[in-house]
């Protein structure tokens, strides 16, 4: 997954100076830098949807498996088929449990009615919920715990089998338990999705990247292997950040 | 009010010491006093406000209750011959020959305010999501000016347009077509009596009830589907035969109810637009992260949220619609021939019979309570519709079901 000279501009204000990098198929990179550096306006800008806030324009690309995702004739719906999205905080639709892991898949003409309670059995117990929900699926999920809400929106995420994974801060809000179930999940996913997290947090990207891409003020500061990031990194900045002095 | 001061008055909390009673006067402050006493004065003005109108209706209305008794439920209304010798029954005079029936007065109000509330919410909400999700965001401010300003049109313009306007273009144009189009399909369901009919819809609507109380999981969808498919059937066959026959007036039962719904759309409109503006971005961001389309994500999101919020405003509208008089008045008019055979026909509300008689009734003390006795209805209806919908605003809120604005 590439991205080149990505710009992203909110009404006169650029929030990214052209970003470029390219991301490792298969691997977790963890996106840090303090708040307001541009982490979330550069994690939107992957699946598009800046689209729908007034104001936003994006220019540069992003290509991902070669396709533009910003190319004449792109359809939005298919790009986030392919690119599942974690908010900061868990986003259920007001549905059942069970709806809220089969109505993307529905919408998208991926299951036929018949497959639909094996679609969602499969993926709640893949993020290790089905136990917790088996008996009030077709119960609203407002009941269920904010780390069990975090993990029914992962559910519904990977029951698109996502190439790409965007995590915004999504365990910024849970309990350490939680998120380290969440984290061990994704460090398994990654195996077969590109994850691209952002996080406040350096000793989870610490823990669960391979990749860091350092950001400050909406520029590129340093991309590293995440070990290198965290032992010797190259620029002055990046270890003013790890060490605590900036942030 | 005195629970509430014995509450206010008692010890501060947390370790103080066992407070002398000299102490305990210094303790609340004067202004904190007279604030609550002012506040509890005028709060509860309303409140006495209503009591006192609902006896003063009450006792008003015994005459003409203890006159007609069950014949309230009547179909015929007549304030009676004041020249004659007057009738006595149950110890109650009342001007010769008077009849006190209110029945097509209860269900024109039932009905005209049933057909707008169908109308309008659907209208409203549809038209507030168009507004919100496909509008541009420039233009938004325009419609709902628009909006704003339908809501300020008094309702007795509504009723000029309606009778002079609105009616006769009905009587030309929309009921003949109407009329010719639902009773051209008698043989949807010949099979199903109109009494029949309305059996099923009561059982359909126990069905309903009864699924969502005990049956869970996947065979949950398809038993509503079931039960969803014999309401539409009873539905159909109790109503339709309404919606045909002939057309034989331009201020019928479903000109007012139409120019009804125009009224109340704006209500809705204001308040679930106001909704919608209030569900989160981040649920909304979740469906459209997922690939959804803005009408899925409006179905799938953005209604479940509002929809106790619409039930509602909903319910508020309902409130407006019955009592709604002067436009009514011009419209539907108020004409004592029984129940209409359709919703063609002319026919009465309570308060247009309300309007419309008082004035020549005056000197008839019987006459004047039995208005009272109508106005009590009405106003004991509003008061039910009002309860009820807290009631199931309050069941849907509260267990099972989807919250307004809750959980993200």
């Amino acid at each position: 997954m590439d991205v080149r000279d990505l710009r992203v501009l909110y009404r006169e204000s650029e929030l990214l100076h052209g970003v470029s990098y390219s991301f490792r198929p298969n691997a977790v990179s963890a996106i840090v830098g303090p708040t307001g550096c541009g982490k979330t306006t550069l994690l939107r800008s992957i699946n598009r949807l800046h689209d729908s806030t007034p104001g936003m324009r994006v220019t540069g690309s992003v290509t991902i498996g070669g396709e533009e995702v910003y190319g004449r004739g792109v359809g939005v719906r298919g790009l986030r088929r392919k690119v599942g999205m974690l908010f900061q905080r868990a986003n259920p639709f007001p549905q059942s449990i069970a709806d809220n892991v089969s109505l993307a898949p529905r919408a998208h003409g991926m299951v036929s009615r018949h497959q639909v309670a094996a679609l969602v059995e499969q993926h709640l117990t893949l993020v290790g919920l089905w136990d917790a929900v088996k008996d009030r699926l077709d119960r609203s999920p407002f009941h269920l715990s904010g780390g069990q809400q975090q993990l029914l929106c992962l559910a519904r995420t990977l029951a698109l089998s996502p190439e790409v994974l965007l995590l915004d801060e999504p365990t910024s809000a849970l309990d350490p338990d939680t998120t380290e179930h969440i984290e061990g999940l994704v460090k398994q996913l990654s195996e077969r999705v590109t994850v691209l997290i952002v996080t406040h947090n350096l000793a989870q990207a610490n823990r669960i990247a391979d990749d860091v891409l350092f950001l400050m003020a909406g520029s590129v500061v340093e991309f590293a292997p995440a070990q290198t990031f965290f032992q010797n990194p190259a620029d002055e900045r990046s270890r003013a950040y790890i060490t605590g002095r900036i942030g | 009010m005195i629970l509430l001061r014995r509450r206010a008055v008692g010890t501060p909390p947390g370790p103080a010491p066992a407070p002398t009673a000299a102490r305990r006067e210094r303790d609340t402050p004067i202004g904190d006093a007279v604030t609550q006493a002012l506040t509890g004065v005028f709060g509860s003005v309303p409140t006495a406000l209503l009591v006192f109108i609902l006896v003063i209706m009450a006792v008003t209305a015994v005459p003409a209750i203890l006159f007609s008794g069950t014949g309230f439920f009547g179909t015929y209304f007549s304030p009676g011959n004041y020249y004659l010798a007057p009738t006595v029954h149950n110890g109650i005079a009342a001007p010769h020959t008077a009849a006190f029936g209110f029945l097509p007065e209860m269900l024109g109000t039932l009905v005209t305010s049933a057909i707008a509330l169908a109308l309008a919410v659907p209208i409203s909400v549809g038209g507030v999501l168009m507004l919100t999700e496909w509008v541009p965001r420039w233009a938004q401010g325009g419609v709902g000016l628009l909006l704003e300003l339908l809501a300020g049109v008094p309702s007795v313009v509504f009723g000029l347009w309606g009778v002079l306007t609105f009616g006769p273009f009905m009587l030309s144009t929309v009921s003949p077509a109407l009329t010719g189009i639902i009773g051209g399909f008698p043989w949807v369901f010949p099979w199903l009596p109109q009494g029949m009919a309305w059996a099923l819809l009561g059982v359909a609507i126990a069905a309903f009830i009864i699924i969502r109380a005990s049956v869970h999981g996947q065979r949950r969808r398809r038993f509503r589907r079931l039960a969803l498919v014999f309401l539409f059937i009873s539905l159909w066959g109790a109503v339709a035969p309404w919606f045909t026959g002939e057309v034989n007036t331009a201020g019928g039962v479903l000109t007012a109810s139409l120019v009804l719904a125009l009224m109340v759309v704006p209500i809705i409109a204001a308040t679930t637009r106001e909704l919608v503006r209030h569900v989160p971005v981040l649920a909304k961001e979740g469906s459209l992260a997922l690939g959804m389309t803005k009408h899925e994500t409006a179905r799938v999101v953005t209604l479940p949220y509002i929809s106790t919020g619409v039930l509602a405003t909903s319910l508020l509208g309902w409130g407006r619609a019955i009592g709604e008089t002067i436009a009514m008045f011009f419209i539907i008019g108020n004409i004592f021939t029984g129940i209409p055979v359709n919703i063609y026909h002319s026919g009465a509300t309570l308060s247009s019979l309300i309007a419309g008689t008082l004035d020549a009734v005056l000197q008839a003390k019987t006459d004047v309570s039995a208005l009272f006795a109508a106005g009590l209805f009405l106003l004991v209806i509003s008061l039910l519709s009002n309860f009820g919908g807290r009631l199931i605003i309050r069941r849907v809120a509260g267990d099972q079901a989807l919250p307004v604005g809750r959980g993200v």
